[in-house]
Formats: C-alpha cells, sequence, structure tokens
C-alpha cells in the first residue's frame, strides 16, 4: 500500500499492466455536476473469471478499498453467462479523490463458481452469499450458510430471483396468489 | 431439565429495537451475549425483480417506495446512474435542490433516530420532545416537495418542483429554530449522566473491523473512518461546498467507536445539514430544474441508450449505490440496489459480542439500521437447547429496568 494518491490513468495502468492478458477491456468515466464542475471518476476493468482473487489482492496493495458490493445479472434467457461486478472504491477519506473501481466479469452458467475474497476483506461475505441466493453462484471458500439472509427461509430451492431462464421465478409464484393462498411452509417456528 | 449456560434466545421475526422484522439469534451466558447471528429477508419483496420490467421514470417512482425514510436517497442515486448512462446533464439549479433536500432528510432521519434511540433508553419524554422537534422539518419537506414521506421529488434529468418564494421563508425559519434548538438537543443526548453511562463502551466497533466490513456512514465515522461521499467523492452540489466529515473528535473526546460515539456524530451532523442548506439556498442558481420537461422524450433517450454505471449518494445511514445497465430498451437489463444498512447490518455479530441483554436495544438501534432498504435477532441461552423467544416489549422493558436501577 502506498500512501502516494496516484491518477485515475495510473491506477488503470498498473492494474492491467499486473493482470496482463486477462484484461479484456477498461476505460475510465468521469461525471462532473454542481456550479463548479469537479469530476468524479469510475475506473471499470473487464477481466478474466479466473483473475478475479488477485485483481482483489493487486487493488489492495493500491490502497485499503472499500467494498460497496458484488452485484450481477443475468446476461439473458438465451445467453449461457451471468454478468458479476466488484464495485470497490479507493482514497476514501481524502477530499475530493475517491475513485469507484469496477471489475466486471463473465461467469458461465454452466459452472457458476467464483472464488470468496473473505481471506482478503472479511466483510464481504455478507455481499457473497447474496450472488449465491439471487443468482445461484457458488462461492468457493465460503462454508455453506445455516439459512437464507436475503429470501424468506421457505423460499424454494433452485430458483433464483435474478435469473432469467429456467431457474427465474415462474409465474405461479407471482400471478393469482389470491386463488391460490400461502405456499406450505417447512417454517414451523420450534418454540420450546 | 437441567438447565446449562450458554443458552439460545431467539428474538423476533420482530426487531427488537425497531418496529421492523429482523430475526437475531444470541448465545449468552446469564446476562451476557456470547455470540450473535441475524436472519433479514423476512420481508423480501422483490423490488429488483419488478424493476427489470418497468422503464427508468417508473423505476424512479418505485425507488421511492425503497425505504419510508429515505425518501430521496434511492431516487437520487438511480437517477444519477441513469442520467451518467444516457449522457444527460442535470440543470445546476436541479442539483442543488436535490442538496437541500438529500439535507433535509438527512435531518429529520437522524432526529427521528435520536427520538428512537431515547425510546429504547427508557427516556420517553426525550423521546416525545425529539419527534415534537422533527415536525418542524417534516412541514418543510411537505411544504417543498408535497409529501411527508415518499417525496416523488427527483426525476430522470433534474428535480420535478421547484422551490416556491413561500417555501424559502418556511425554511429559513425552520433552520433558525433547530440552530437555537442545537445546544439543548446536545445538553440532553450528550451530557445526560445516564445516557453517558449506558452508552460509553457498549457495542464498539473497531476502527479495523469498520474497514474490513466496508461499514458506511455515521457508523463508519464513530469508528475513525473519516470515509464521506459528499467530502470524498464530489456529485450534486456537495462539489461546492467545503466540508469536512464529521468524526466524534467534533465533541473533543477520543475516538472508541462505541454507541456513544455514534450519538455524537448524529448529533453534530444535524448542525453540519442546517449549515449545507443555509449556504445552497444563498447560492441557488437560477435556471430550469429538468433537463427535459416532456417525459415521452426522456423515455426515448433512456430507449436510446446503452451501457452502465453506477449512482451513488450519502444518505443519512451511509452511502447508497444504485448499479443500472441499459441495452436499447424500455427497461434496463439489470438494477442491483445497494442500500446503506446494507453495508451495516453485518456487523451486529461483532458489536453484540460480550453485550448485555438489556443493552441489546440500544446496541442494535446504534447502526440506524433500514430494515425496509437491505430487507429477526435471535438470542439463544445455550446449553439444555432451550429457546426462549424475547418479543420486543420484554426486551425494551428489560432496557427500561437498567436504565431505572442506574438513576437510583
Amino acid at each position: 500500500m502506498t500512501d502516494k494518491i496516484l491518477s485515475p490513468e495510473s491506477v488503470t495502468d498498473r492494474l492491467t499492466t499486473i493482470l496482463g492478458a486477462a484484461v479484456i477491456s477498461s476505460r475510465i468515466q468521469t461525471r462532473a455536476e454542481g456550479k463548479e464542475k469537479r469530476e468524479n471518476t469510475n475506473i471499470w476493468i473487464m477481466i478474466q473469471r479466473d483473475v478475479v482473487h488477485t485483481a482483489v489482492e493487486e487493488l489492495m496493495k493500491i490502497w485499503y478499498p472499500h467494498l460497496s458490493c458484488i452485484a450481477g445479472y443475468d446476461k439473458g434467457e438465451t445467453s449461457p453467462y451471468l454478468r458479476v461486478q466488484y464495485i470497490f472504491s479507493i482514497y476514501g477519506g481524502v477530499s475530493a479523490s475517491e475513485y469507484m473501481i469496477i471489475f466486471s466479469l463473465d461467469v458461465p452458467k454452466s459452472d457458476a463458481r467464483l472464488p470468496t475474497i473473505t481471506d482478503l476483506l472479511e466483510g464481504a461475505e455478507f455481499t457473497e452469499r447474496e450472488k449465491t441466493e439471487y443468482l445461484g453462484i457458488t462461492i468457493d471458500g465460503l462454508a455453506p450458510a445455516t439459512h437464507k439472509f436475503f429470501l424468506p427461509q421457505d423460499f424454494p430451492d433452485n430458483i433464483y430471483p435474478l435469473r432469467k431462464d429456467d431457474k427465474k421465478i415462474p409465474g405461479t409464484m407471482v400471478k393469482d396468489l389470491w386463488a391460490r393462498g400461502r405456499p406450505p411452509t417447512q417454517f414451523d417456528g420450534s418454540e420450546e | 431439565m437441567t438447565k446449562k449456560a450458554p443458552y439460545i434466545v431467539p428474538i423476533g421475526p420482530i426487531h427488537p429495537a425497531l418496529k421492523e422484522p429482523v430475526h437475531i439469534e444470541l448465545t449468552v451466558v446469564g446476562e451476557e451475549v456470547i455470540s450473535a447471528e441475524f436472519t433479514p429477508g423476512q420481508t423480501h419483496r422483490g423490488i429488483e425483480w419488478m424493476g427489470l420490467s418497468r422503464n427508468p421514470v417508473q423505476i424512479i417512482h418505485l425507488t421511492d417506495r425503497i425505504c419510508g425514510i429515505c425518501g430521496v436517497t434511492h431516487s437520487l442515486a438511480f437517477a444519477r446512474a441513469v442520467e451518467q448512462i444516457a449522457d444527460i446533464a442535470v440543470p445546476e439549479r436541479a442539483d442543488y435542490i436535490r442538496t437541500i433536500i438529500a439535507e433535509f432528510e438527512r435531518i429529520q432521519s437522524h432526529l427521528l433516530w435520536a427520538g428512537v434511540a431515547a425510546h429504547e433508553l427508557g427516556f420517553d419524554t426525550l423521546f416525545y420532545l425529539t419527534w415534537r422537534v422533527r415536525e418542524e422539518v417534516m412541514d418543510v419537506i411537505e411544504c417543498i416537495t408535497g409529501n411527508r414521506v415518499s417525496y416523488d421529488i427527483i426525476q430522470i434529468g433534474g428535480v420535478r418542483r421547484d422551490i416556491a418564494e413561500v417555501c424559502t421563508e418556511q425554511i429559513r425559519k425552520c433552520l433558525d429554530n433547530y440552530k437555537g434548538l442545537f445546544g439543548k438537543l446536545k445538553e440532553l443526548f450528550l451530557e445526560d449522566t445516564v445516557i453517558n453511562s449506558r452508552c460509553k463502551g457498549i457495542g464498539i466497533l473497531s476502527f479495523e473491523d469498520a474497514m474490513a466490513y466496508s461499514t458506511v456512514g455515521p457508523t463508519a465515522r464513530a469508528s475513525g473512518c473519516i470515509a464521506d461521499l459528499r467530502v470524498d467523492y464530489p456529485y450534486a452540489a456537495y462539489g461546492d461546498l467545503n466540508l469536512k466529515p464529521i468524526v466524534p473528535t467534533v465533541y473533543g473526546h477520543d475516538v472508541n467507536g462505541d454507541t456513544y460515539d455514534r450519538i455524537v456524530v448524529r448529533i453534530f451532523e444535524i448542525a453540519q445539514s442546517i449549515e449545507i442548506i443555509e449556504e445552497c439556498l444563498t447560492n441557488l442558481p437560477t435556471g430550469p430544474i429538468l433537463w427535459e420537461e416532456k417525459v415521452a422524450k426522456i423515455l426515448a433517450a433512456c430507449k436510446k441508450t446503452e451501457g452502465e454505471a453506477v449512482g451513488r449518494h450519502e444518505a443519512p445511514r451511509g452511502e447508497c449505490l444504485h448499479y443500472v445497465a441499459m441495452d436499447k430498451a424500455d427497461a434496463p437489463i439489470a438494477w442491483k440496489v445497494k442500500a446503506s444498512s446494507y453495508s451495516n447490518l453485518h456487523v451486529w455479530p461483532l458489536i453484540l459480542k460480550g453485550a448485555q441483554l438489556a443493552d441489546i436495544p440500544i446496541i442494535v438501534a446504534s447502526i440506524d439500521p433500514c430494515i425496509s432498504c437491505t430487507d429477526r435477532v435471535a438470542v439463544t441461552d445455550v446449553g439444555a437447547g432451550k429457546t426462549k423467544i424475547f418479543t420486543k416489549e420484554e426486551l425494551t422493558k428489560m432496557s427500561y429496568e437498567k436504565t431505572r436501577r442506574m438513576q437510583k
């Protein structure tokens, strides 16, 4: 970790050089608002799935990052991929210097796995578990969850709310609920 | 059946501090919490899923309904993301109005929280007093936006209502009143002997944990992380202001990262918000408040665009982030809402460890959790495998009794 504040270009250069051929594309996006139009910067780097752990490790050598969350979506019903974004920011706490660094990567639906980054950033567990519940991505290195964090405990297995393919929410779960009534629940509340 | 410590005590699905559903499971030996586990997600509403079949202008109104307290937070973050994708320039006056309404929201949210905290400690007089004071800011918000909650003021490319002359007068009167009340607020919350002894050294979140768990907002700043988006990442009118993040040292004492420090940060942020609003009102630029008044044209611009962006806003509870991806269609192909409490809830197991059962309500409340934004706490007395479910009322009663004991 260095104390010097690097420019967005140097941060991008440094990360793309280290990750080498695993970088698919990168771009710097700026936005200026208000009267003085002071800029804020977002750095987007598209990488191969295999290097995500290394990418986070390298980012941590620049500055201790803030992990906003890991976002993700299904690229489409017919697409074989899920897209995942690791949304970080660095230089938080330094006036008008914070950059967002977003690592995007494709995860094949046939092998929906990602390595855990909790060995680097302990707090990533919550958002990693969300990816398992919403998109069905298995996180390697994370102990199986004892319960669900984001969805109701009686939510059916093998259905993921943000998927658009055959694992998506079926129409029967959202349509004509007045006629169907409540689904049967395994949750009996083990009180004494 | 013999009872052996530790026991498991489940609290919930009614929250021990707030009227929102979350399940927390605590392992206790006697009165002391050994470990805690939490289960949010009791009221999953599938808002992101709903958004994927709606257009951005419809989603704006949906974002207003994610949370009852953050009436502008989510809509502002979402609008900023869409504006970046469609390359929409927001008029300067709209940036200032967005900042003013966001700061009014911070004042009402912090006052609401302060009232809840007083209630959790058993100071119901202070609770009523704080909420009485809060009414004035609610009136101002109603005057500006037409609504007390779900403001519906943000639109893609600006704001839907201008600040009328009559509002300016009411705003100035409200701010002057609050400035006069600030000393009293500080005295009541920060100098009271019982609040001091019940909150100091309780629910400590270390600087290291606050960083490793990527906490945000007053929870992070109370532990010494000086991050504040309004300062670090200029957006809306915040880039034109000279702001400094509020950390507990502002009250002239060291950073401890305890419940008391979180009260200090929030109380002083109210004063900071008053200053921000005054400055924005004085420098309020003239001009249009919308990039485009016709909704059909906004929608047409959104439909033509493709790309991805993140919109961020420093909400009363900390960083709120919306990730949006568009692909030349009416509805976005991806929308991820990262509420502020999403980054703060997961420190509960850390700060509840070692706490006394009667302190749980105030510790849980101290991070100002917003379950509707993210989406139950169980106390387990380990041993004998016996589980007793505490209701919110029972726990609050324990908290009240502790305060009464201390007052004697």
